[in-house]
């Protein structure tokens, strides 16, 4: 490469879109000294400044701050642990005479192989998510178990918040993969980008393969799937799958993205629930 | 401007050294609508924006003690922060989407503020002022639409040249030069105000 054409490389470069091989060259080449592009790439930059500086303010929503200060508290990450696990102890107790009536609402983290958060703080197995939080399954696979109801497992780098509306358990997925295993009379949905799947107790996988996409699979049971102007019942007794591709504000019902999850998935879920 | 900047490295080393929640807070109250505002024009989603918002506020809490006064405003290492976390998502999500992306993105935005790290700290604290702000997006206003409409869709949308004019239609020799003649004006308009 000529000094004319490295010359031509620096404006993308200062603008941080360049690929990472021409931006390896250009990095060499600057750092052999060349004062011209080193004044070229100075006042890029100057300008790249000016322009991050440019854009318009924009109110944030209340909600942003309050979660970053409940994140940065002493009180509201070290605090609370105690008395979460004094609470989950009173539970169990509680539980023993009263069955699983008491753990309506309980969101227990069952196990994972890799790591999750819950408003970005890194919570262990055995642990209880409030909810409304934001989870992330950041490394690995996470199984939950809401209200001794739902068994569910989010794959690596699923994101959802799981709350409860209108008498029913919701999970929304923002990204990734969730399997569900839901206990018969359970009213349940999980609501993507593009579709809400609702079931009232059966096994099924859904899946954000992109915000303008989600793929379903019926692994056993009856899911109604909502997606934007299209309603449908799917039926299965093994393992049924289609995806629904936004067009404009209608879906568009094709075959389905990648599926991560087996016969053997559901079935240790299953043994999570209680008979 | 020396004042505000002397209070916000002042809060800054209060959130480093002593952990004051109230002095992060006063830094949030006056940046977030900047980072907000810059989060949500290049994520183009607000959900995005607001984890961008809380990402960088974090970063800030968590890496406080790294700031340093004389290489760049507390302003200023803000947005580049706020730049370069969005323009990561931007990758992030164009290959989850299936596109190829190979950008080389620098996470903390350190690589621009050593290229800037000899030029007069006045000079870069006064960028930071609300003036300056408004003399930038009268600069940026007054480039020819073509050159701008390029600065954005790099800037903002993260487009590297070749996509641009894959987009558009235009040769990739005109969208090399469009860049650099707008990055050029714009840094000329600045670096005459700033002499």
């Amino acid at each position: 490469m000529n000094h004319d054409e490295l010359k031509d490389l620096i404006p993308p470069f200062a603008l941080g879109t360049l690929a990472a091989e021409e931006s390896a060259v250009v990095k060499s080449h600057l750092a052999e000294g060349c004062p011209e592009c080193g004044r070229a790439l100075r006042e890029a930059h100057w300008a790249v400044l000016a322009l991050a500086q440019s854009a318009g303010d924009e109110t944030p929503p209340p909600r942003v701050k309050r979660a970053l200060m409940a994140k940065i508290s002493p009180a509201a990450r070290w605090s609370w642990r105690p008395v979460l696990a004094l609470a989950a102890g009173l539970l169990v107790l509680v539980g023993l005479f009263r069955g699983f009536s008491t753990s309506v609402n309980r969101l227990e983290v069952l196990g994972t192989t890799g790591e999750i958060t819950a408003q970005g703080q890194t919570v262990a197995p055995g642990a209880t998510i409030k909810l409304g939080e934001a989870i992330e399954a950041t490394r690995g696979k996470t199984d939950f178990r809401l209200a001794a109801r739902v068994v569910f497992r989010l794959n690596e780098g699923a994101r959802v918040v799981v709350l409860r509306r209108d008498g029913r358990f919701l999970v929304r997925l923002s990204r990734g993969a969730i399997l569900s295993v839901v206990k018969h009379g359970t009213p349940y949905a999980v609501e993507s980008p593009v579709a809400v799947a609702a079931v009232r107790g059966t096994a099924f996988y859904m899946s954000v393969d992109s915000p303008q996409k989600t793929s379903v699979c019926v692994c056993e049971g009856r899911v109604q799937v909502h997606a934007l102007d299209k309603t449908e019942e799917v039926v299965a007794t093994h393992h049924t799958a289609a995806s629904w591709r936004r067009d404009g504000d209608a879906a568009v019902k094709g075959p389905p993205g990648a599926l991560d999850h087996s016969d053997r998935d559901v079935e240790t879920l299953r043994g999570f629930l209680p008979q | 401007m020396g004042a505000a900047n002397t209070d916000d490295s002042d809060l800054i080393r209060r959130v480093a050294q002593d952990r004051d929640e109230s002095a992060f807070s006063r830094i949030y109250e006056q940046y977030a609508p900047r980072v907000f505002g810059l989060a949500c024009r290049m994520m183009n989603r607000r959900e995005e924006a607001e984890e961008v918002l809380q990402d960088v506020f974090f970063s800030l809490w968590e890496k406080a003690a790294t700031y340093d006064a004389r290489r760049a405003p507390v302003g200023l290492w803000i947005m580049v922060m706020t730049r370069s976390r969005c323009l990561d998502r931007l990758r992030k999500r164009s290959l989850r989407e299936g596109k190829e992306n190979s950008l080389d993105v620098d996470e903390t935005g350190r690589g621009l503020l050593d290229t800037l790290a000899d030029s007069l700290p006045t000079a870069l604290e006064d960028l930071a002022s609300e003036e300056r702000r408004r003399e930038v997006q009268a600069a940026l206003a007054a480039l020819p639409d073509a050159q701008r409409a390029v600065l954005e869709a790099s800037f903002l949308k993260g487009e590297s040249q070749q996509e641009i004019a894959d987009r558009t239609g235009e040769p990739l020799g005109t969208v090399k030069t469009r860049m650099r003649l707008g990055l050029a004006k714009l840094a000329e308009a600045l670096m005459d105000r700033k002499q």
